[in-house]
């Protein structure tokens, strides 16, 4: 009994709020009173809010998302590309073996020198470095 | 902001017209920290999980089909971010709920309990904050956000008829409690 009597009070309310008034001998019930003030409690807008600073840092996330979007696309298309370039370098020794025999007799025959050369580039730049640091 | 420039809004995010995506901000921002604050407790949490809700609306906003209201759309996206939010952090108090809500005691009323409950808002607000996040969640869409029974449905794949039981039952619990809390006042006097 108890039961119908809320479960109409609230109906009442939810036609009141899409703004149907049904008028009924129960709105004058404190039970009627106290699911209006519920009802007016419940609307109320919480204290709690976002801070003013909220919009600002969603926008700078946003950007950083997109940085980093950018970022990721750019060295997955990198990586294509040199992928790319390092199948066609293969290929053309392949296809082309006959033509680059002379290249490897003579790396053969310097290969000292070619050794000496490469570490010499990698000793400039590893000095090179360092000094910037300093 | 009506339909039409909604719809003209979106287009434009698409395009990546940020001032645009600042103008929904300055709208949905409410909307998305009421649902998110009602299901994670904590004030720094709950601002964390409104940034990522948005954030997920940019990046998904051409997906947005046009079938439902925007503000549907985003309060899902909310609803769903905050619960996941919860369930990475293990801090969902709320599995356990028994089913008969409406008798379900409170917690006992300690002298910061009780000096809370002459602030009758702020005394609903604890009530509503130890329901468990779906009736919250309900609560909020219904009457804060004034969505409807079907809205609801949308928003959290909530079958109606749950909804309607849900808020039926938030709502008896909450009027029982403020009826004690004025007879006690009353008595006092």
């Amino acid at each position: 009994m108890k039961k119908d009597e809320d479960y109409r009070i609230q109906e009442i309310l939810d036609q009141k709020i899409k703004g149907i008034n049904v008028p009924s001998e129960i709105t004058d019930t404190e039970d009627f009173k106290a699911y209006e003030l519920v009802h007016k409690l419940l609307k109320k807008e919480p204290v709690a809010h976002l801070p003013l600073s909220f919009k600002a840092n969603v926008l700078r996330r946003i950007e950083t998302e997109k940085k980093k979007m950018g970022d990721i696309r750019f060295y997955w298309l990198l990586g294509v590309v040199s992928f790319i370039c390092f199948m066609a370098i293969i290929s053309i020794f392949i296809i082309f073996k006959d033509a680059f025999t002379s290249v490897w007799v003579i790396a053969e025959r310097f290969k000292g020198l070619v050794l000496i050369a490469i570490a010499a580039i990698l000793a400039f730049n590893f000095v090179e470095k360092k000094s910037i640091k300093i | 902001m009506s339909m039409d420039e909604e719809n003209k809004i979106i287009v434009r995010i698409i395009k990546g017209d940020m001032s645009a995506f600042s103008l929904l901000v300055d709208k949905y921002q409410n909307l998305i920290f009421h649902i998110t604050r009602r299901i994670v407790p904590e004030q720094m949490d709950a601002e964390d999980v409104c940034q990522e809700v948005f954030v997920k609306i940019y990046k998904s906003i051409g997906t947005f089909k046009y079938q439902s209201k925007l503000s549907t759309w985003i309060a899902s996206i909310a609803y769903f971010t905050a619960l996941n939010y919860l369930k990475k952090s293990k801090r969902d108090f709320t599995e356990d709920y028994p089913e008969n809500l409406l008798d379900m005691e409170m917690d006992q009323d300690d002298p910061e309990e009780l000096l809370i409950k002459k602030n009758t808002s702020e005394y609903i607000n604890r009530l509503i904050n130890q329901l468990p996040e779906n009736y919250r969640v309900v609560l909020t869409l219904y009457h804060l956000e004034e969505f409807s029974i079907e809205e609801i449905n949308e928003t959290i794949g909530m079958p109606v008829g749950t909804v309607k039981n849900y808020l039926f039952r938030a709502r008896k619990m909450l009027k029982d409690k403020i009826t004690n809390q004025l007879e006690g006042d009353y008595e006092e006097r």
